[in-house]
């Protein structure tokens, strides 16, 4: 278990519950049963569903770069629930090569248990798109793991030092007592420590070069049920430890030239597979080529890069975070992310245009500008914009330190077209890998004209509540790329049934009469659905009054609880939702009353509607901007009033009555 | 059935995507497979399979598959481009090639190297995939490949020709040599079921085929198949388990020759098992004495009985126990009565200890052996004991036999869990065992009944409680979910899923649950509600009548429907609601009440009433029907909406003028709880 958040247990003026494993003296190591052994006190009103009694990572390195770790957890579940937090766990490859792996247990009665050989069982990863991954695990189904029970293991690797520095994710979704973080190093080695999300502390020598941190009750991070999370991975304490034979970086220059030092090593191991032969430049400069406006020159090779060459994963080893080579890719036509990139390397630079890669995380908010790491997770292409050219089209635009321009992309992505950004990227920290000028880098976060809805709509209603007419809704922008990826992998039923679905949450009783999608492969281009539908008892009779909700397609209120908010608040994109639905009203009857128009402006968002009526027709107009992606959890009741307001509007009834 | 021959068997479950034994050479495209856009049978294939071989041979412990498939959206080339072959240690994949053919004819042959992936390995099984990628592929390309799996002598490996598929067939043929073992050529032990050791020396087979599609069988003992234009397997919601009802040919090799014989074979040693691990022993029967009084009616007997078996730790809902740990603790479940001594036990353990300890009662007892409904139907024509899933009890009292379902702890007393009812299986009988199928359903086991009495005060605010009680399948539901997690977990997910039918602005949060253990009275979820209900638009305050559904979206969306609807068990909703408004409101209209007969389906009755500051409505709905043909689609989709319809009806309330510090418009659609 992994990444988690600062906050603080308030300690003092609670009545804590106390909680002691009967751990009886065995064969046992002894650290297991002095863990177990510890005294725990939960927080009144906290019910946790396990606890880390302990962790403890030893990393020894030797003089060569290879590290050996001896990692120790134990885990005791406290409510059925937990046994999912007390799952013995150790990971390994070619290049983690698990040396042993031993489990423990006590269960609540007390009984101890140390698990044989043969009941670890060992099974591969299983990734979405990853065809061949070398990364195994190991595991065991665990006797007396019920609450009350204690589970712990222990084990040891072996494996290179990639980039230099290595992580400490002390936090838990769920609380812990204690964890340890110890390196020992070979004489003359030097180390820095960087933290994040967490106050850090300073380490104790225990043995010359052997630097040992120890931190207790760490609270836990659960996020289950929490609506508009940030990623789990962004709110939880780290600490990553630089270690090196020469010297490291200081001062306030120290995250730069660390984010440099990684960037350098992957680069230099990078740089050689984008090295692509002859065949690459051919088939990139029948694209295009080196004369053609750059705008054209580097959407014709996203493109392919988007359309042709398809997700698939092979890592073994190092393959992890090192690509194939351009050669390999462009002959299967497949790659994973890195891959991908990689080969759109060469491709651009057989047309004149340099890029390199980017690392970033897929979870918003996970890099840390400040704390230098390889904990990104994808790799996305930056491509340098020639001096002097500007083009609107070229909005996920970064400057890097030296002063060059880059157009952030990323190809693995099929449906966001160069120019834009990915939502879940956008405002995310990102390495540029650019050799010794290898820097972090702060991805745009886009203006919400640039992800837009505009839903339109003309009915006519029936005296008998019966409302028929036709909707267009046109997508376009980041956002848009989801929902594109899921019209392009549905056949036609299942487009319908989809559009069925969605009708369902603003009509009881409906016929689509008709339907059509464009645009969803053509990126520049707004997705457009549109349809034709009656929904008998649209309006509801109340007394001599019929009921007529103005806002007839589209709730975009979100649903939010009344639980004081501790964690900030994400939004999945910036953006612009404008609505425009005409109602024509039956021939004997007039508007008695109509909702009140809405105007707020939180600073963060701003919701405007307003209902109209001329010529016998009701006219619903309305805009909803978010303008940022992340506020502070002091936002909250904020943000509770506002997407209140805005449920009420979209409920709200125009009253009709008989004009006679 | 045997063990080799069960091993067989998973061996081809696990190849789901496969086989030639001597390779056909690479078929040509005709213009018209390189052309084509889109399969006129069904336009909304992904893929098709243009051909398919599978060929086996048991004698030479060979099988081959060779498969041609026509990629005709993004949809098709994400499910077809990258190929899985999953085998079993002591089994090898090999000889794998493969092209991809562009709409133009252009051939990209593969030409990377497969990689052993490791699946699992856990003791002595070990489970590898051999894995690759077509290389190119685009919409529109054909992409062929072909393999062998091979595996050891003393092992056979009959075909299971899974001819329907998740996109349809085009054309294949299925060729089947089987093993000369079965002709006693070498003796091998293909079945040990409950003990018993047989030869399997009979080649069987079940199948479902279209009409006039045959299986040749020439005088060397093969077995051909040509098979065209199969649809896909049907997918989507609300669908029967047809699963096992797909175009299909098992082979299997069995002791038996017909299912008469199999049934009642294999049916008296699973009695005997059965009879043999529910043995009456003193110790079951001094138990029983220790429950029951001899002055107890047999139903009086049955349910103490049943009311000391529910209270054992049943392991399918907590946590199975390890050998290491039962060691440790001196535990050995090997009859009822080390069951009861332990007060620990699977369902079956349980259902047997149930059997024993009422027929130590005086009571006859008996046990079967049923298909889980909502996975599965019982397939008298394949003799295969694997089919069947749980026990159950069936218990004579005072003449008629009641069944029971010890082994679904908190089922309530003489009712089964509902994927255990209209389930086919075999039974024992006084002397025997048969082949029976269980009782069914009524709307009258399944009640859900809810009941609010809610206050609005001036302000807009509203409070109260809702009583919820649940018998049959949903209080069930519930007390199982606390087994498997505990009591705070289930109140937030009975919120969560309590509060997606919420008019908007409304919050709840449960209380308590009273009868999470009582199985014996339907189980009541307490629930506080607050929030803001109401929409006011100039001078009227608009509410949801239906308060319990006003936050429902109607059931079928779908218009059109090409497979039958399956609803799992008969159910009762019945709801009443008071509302009580502050003194400066009054209830202006009311709905009309609605009665929508949907006989002998389903019906749905709403009725409402006001007095000056009261509003009160009663709703009731009844499904008893679960099945329904496609072509009943419409008339049962159209009932739904009509409900919802119905379900969206608001009353509304006049606001009289008061004074202003006195009260305030009332707010509807506070975003209180998650919807």
């Amino acid at each position: 278990m992994k990444r988690n958040l600062p906050i603080f247990f308030p300690l003092l003026g609670l009545v804590f519950a106390c909680v002691t494993a009967q751990a009886s003296n065995s064969d046992l190591p002894e650290w297991v049963t002095q863990a177990a052994g510890a005294q725990v006190t939960i927080p009144q009103g906290e019910h946790p569903k396990a606890i880390v009694l302990l962790e403890d990572k030893l990393l020894t390195v030797n003089p060569d770069g290879q590290i050996t770790e001896r990692y120790r957890e134990v885990v005791k579940i406290l409510r059925p629930q937990g046994r999912g937090y007390a799952h013995p766990l150790a990971w390994f490859n070619k290049d983690h090569n698990l040396t042993s792996f031993h489990v423990w247990s006590i269960g609540p009665d007390g009984h101890q248990y140390s698990l044989k050989k043969d009941q670890i069982f060992e099974r591969g990863s299983e990734d979405w798109g990853i065809l061949y991954d070398d990364v195994r695990f190991r595991s065991a189904n665990v006797p007396g793991s019920d609450p009350g029970g204690v589970v712990a293991y222990e084990y040891t690797m072996r494996y290179p030092l990639y980039s230099g520095n290595e992580p400490w994710e002390f936090q838990n979704p769920i609380p812990t007592v204690k964890s340890v973080f110890e390196v020992d190093l070979p004489a003359g080695w030097r180390y820095r420590s960087l933290w994040r999300n967490y106050a850090s502390i300073q380490p104790t020598e225990v043995q010359p070069n052997c630097i040992r941190w120890e931190l207790a009750n760490i609270p836990g991070i659960d996020l289950e049920s929490i609506p508009l999370a940030p990623a789990e991975g962004a709110l939880t304490g780290r600490m990553e430890v630089y270690f090196s034979a020469a010297t490291l970086p200081d001062g306030p220059k120290e995250a730069p030239e660390l984010w440099t030092r990684i960037g350098q090593w992957y680069t230099q191991l990078a740089a050689p597979e984008s090295e692509g032969p002859a065949d690459i430049a051919t088939a990139s400069r029948a694209l295009t080529d080196s004369n053609v406006e750059f705008m054209s020159r580097i959407q014709k090779v996203a493109d392919y890069m988007q359309q042709k060459i398809r997700y698939v994963g092979i890592e073994i080893g190092i393959g992890g975070y090192v690509p194939h080579s351009a050669e390999e890719i462009y002959r299967n036509q497949y790659g994973d992310c890195k891959d991908k990139v990689t080969l759109m390397i060469a491709m651009l630079d057989a047309v004149g245009v340099r890029a390199t890669w980017v690392m970033v995380d897929t979870d918003r908010g996970v890099i840390d500008p400040a704390v230098p790491s390889l904990i990104g997770d994808h790799m996305i292409a930056a491509i340098e914009i020639p001096e002097g050219y500007h083009n609107p089209a070229l909005k996920a635009v970064v400057t890097a330190k030296t002063g060059k321009r880059y157009l952030i992309f990323d190809p693995t992505n099929q449906y966001v077209p160069i120019g834009l950004l990915p939502t879940y990227l956008q405002g995310s920290t990102g390495l540029l890998m650019a050799g010794a000028d290898s820097e972090a880098i702060t991805l745009p976060t886009l203006a919400p004209d640039t992800d837009t809805l505009d839903r339109k709509a003309n009915f006519i209603l029936a005296a008998d509540g019966s409302l028929t007419g036709t909707a267009t809704v046109a997508h376009l922008g980041a956002s848009s790329g989801g929902l594109r990826y899921s019209l392009v992998m549905s056949n036609d039923t299942e487009k319908r049934q989809k559009l069925e679905n969605a009708l369902r949450e603003d009509f009881s009783s409906f016929q689509v009469n008709s339907e059509d999608i464009k645009n969803a492969r053509n990126l520049d281009q707004p997705l457009i659905m549109s349809y034709g539908i009656t929904a008998a008892s649209y309006a509801k009779h109340a007394g001599d009054m019929l009921l007529v909700r103005p806002r007839v397609i589209g709730s975009d209120a979100t649903a939010l609880d009344d639980v004081s908010r501790k964690y900030p608040i994400e939004f999945s994109s910036t953006r612009d939702w404008r609505d425009s639905f005409d109602v024509k009203i039956p021939e004997g009857y007039k508007v008695d009353d109509l909702p009140d128009p809405v105007n707020v402006d939180t600073g963060f968002a701003s919701y405007h509607s307003d209902v109209k009526v001329s010529s016998g027709v009701l006219h619903y107009s309305r805009e909803f901007i978010v303008k940022k992606l992340e506020i502070s959890a002091g936002d909250y009741p904020a943000l509770r009033k506002f997407e209140s307001q805005i449920y009420t509007d979209e409920n709200h009834d125009a009253v009709l009555t008989k004009t006679n | 059935m045997l063990a080799v021959l069960r091993r067989a068997l998973v061996l081809c479950l696990v190849l789901a995507p496969l086989s030639a034994f001597a390779f056909p050479e690479w078929q040509e495209p005709t213009p018209a497979e390189l052309s084509m856009k889109s399969y006129a049978a069904d336009p909304d294939a992904p893929a098709v399979y243009l051909y398919r071989e599978e060929t086996v041979d048991d004698a030479l412990h060979m099988h081959s598959t060779y498969a041609r498939i026509k990629i005709l959206s993004e949809k098709g080339k994400d499910m077809y481009s990258d190929v899985e072959l999953p085998y079993l240690s002591g089994y090898s994949v090999d000889s794998i090639a493969g092209r991809t053919i562009h709409s133009d004819g252009t051939v990209v042959p593969f030409t990377g190297k497969p990689y052993n992936k490791l699946l699992t390995k856990e003791g002595n099984l070990k489970v590898m995939a051999k894995v690759f990628s077509m290389p190119d592929v685009q919409v529109g390309s054909i992409l062929e490949y072909r393999f062998k799996l091979h595996y050891a002598d003393g092992i056979v490996a009959s075909p299971h020709w899974l001819i329907q598929r998740r996109i349809p067939v085009v054309k294949a043929h299925y060729h089947f040599m089987p093993s000369p073992d079965r002709d006693g050529g070498s003796r091998f032990i293909t079945a040990v079921e409950y003990g018993h050791e047989m030869i399997a020396n009979q080649l069987l087979f079940t199948r479902i085929l279209p009409p006039g599609d045959n299986i040749s069988h020439d005088v060397a003992g093969r077995f051909d198949l040509t098979v065209e234009n199969i649809p896909a397997l049907p997918h989507g919601d609300f669908l029967p388990p047809l699963g096992n009802f797909s175009n299909r040919v098992i082979f299997y090799y069995s002791p038996f020759t017909n299912g008469a014989e199999y049934w009642s074979t294999i049916g008296k040693y699973w009695s005997k098992d059965f009879d043999h691990f529910a043995h009456v022993s003193d110790k079951i029967r001094s138990a029983v004495n220790g429950i029951v009084a001899p002055a107890d009616t047999d139903e009086q007997k049955v349910a103490k009985i049943y009311a000391a078996v529910m209270k054992i730790d049943n392991t399918n809902f907590s946590r199975a126990h390890t050998a290491q740990e039962n060691k440790a603790e001196g535990v050995k479940i090997k009859s009822a009565e080390d069951v009861w001594a332990q007060q620990r036990g699977s369902s079956d353990d349980i259902t047997r200890l149930f059997v024993a300890m009422v027929r130590a009662a005086g009571l006859k007892a008996y046990g079967a052996y049923v298909v889980n409904r909502d996975t599965n139907v019982f397939d008298q024509s394949y003799l295969y004991w694997g089919q069947l899933d749980d026990e159950v009890a069936i218990v004579s009292i005072n003449g008629k036999e009641v069944y029971f379902d010890p082994g679904q702890r908190y089922c309530e007393f003489a009712k089964l869990h509902w994927k255990h009812t209209w389930a086919g299986g075999i039974r024992q009988t006084a002397d025997d065992t048969q082949i029976f199928t269980t009782p069914g359903e009524a709307y009258t086991d399944n009640i859900v009944t809810r009941n609010a009495e809610l206050t609005l005060d001036p302000n807009g605010q509203v409070h109260g409680r809702i009583y919820v009680n649940m018998t049959g399948v949903q209080a069930l539901r519930w007390r199982q979910a606390a087994l498997r997690s505990d009591e705070t977990a289930i109140k937030k997910d009975f919120d969560k899923e309590f509060q997606g039918s919420m008019p908007p602005g409304i919050a709840v949060k449960t209380d308590h649950f009273i009868g999470l253990a009582d199985y014996g009275h339907a189980l009541m979820a307490a629930v506080d509600v607050t929030g803001t209900l109401g929409n006011q638009t100039g001078k009227h305050i608009f509410i949801p009548a239906v308060f319990f559904e006003a936050g429902d979206s109607p059931l079928f969306a779908q218009t059109k429907r090409e497979y039958p609807v399956y609803i799992h068990y008969p159910y009762t909703i019945s709801d009443h609601l008071k509302l009580t408004l502050p003194p400066n409101l009054t209830v202006e209209s009311t709905p009309k009440p609605a009665f929508i007969n949907y006989s002998p389906n389903a019906d749905y009755v709403v009725n409402f009433g006001s007095k000056p500051q009261i509003f009160e409505y009663a709703r009731r709905l009844r499904l008893s029907n679960t099945l329904y043909k496609a072509t009943e689609y419409p008339g049962l989709r159209d009932f739904f909406q009509k409900v919802s319809s119905d379900d969206q009806a608001q009353f509304a309330v006049k606001v009289a003028p008061v004074a202003v510090s006195a009260s305030a418009p009332v707010q509807a659609a506070a975003p209180a709880g998650g919807k």
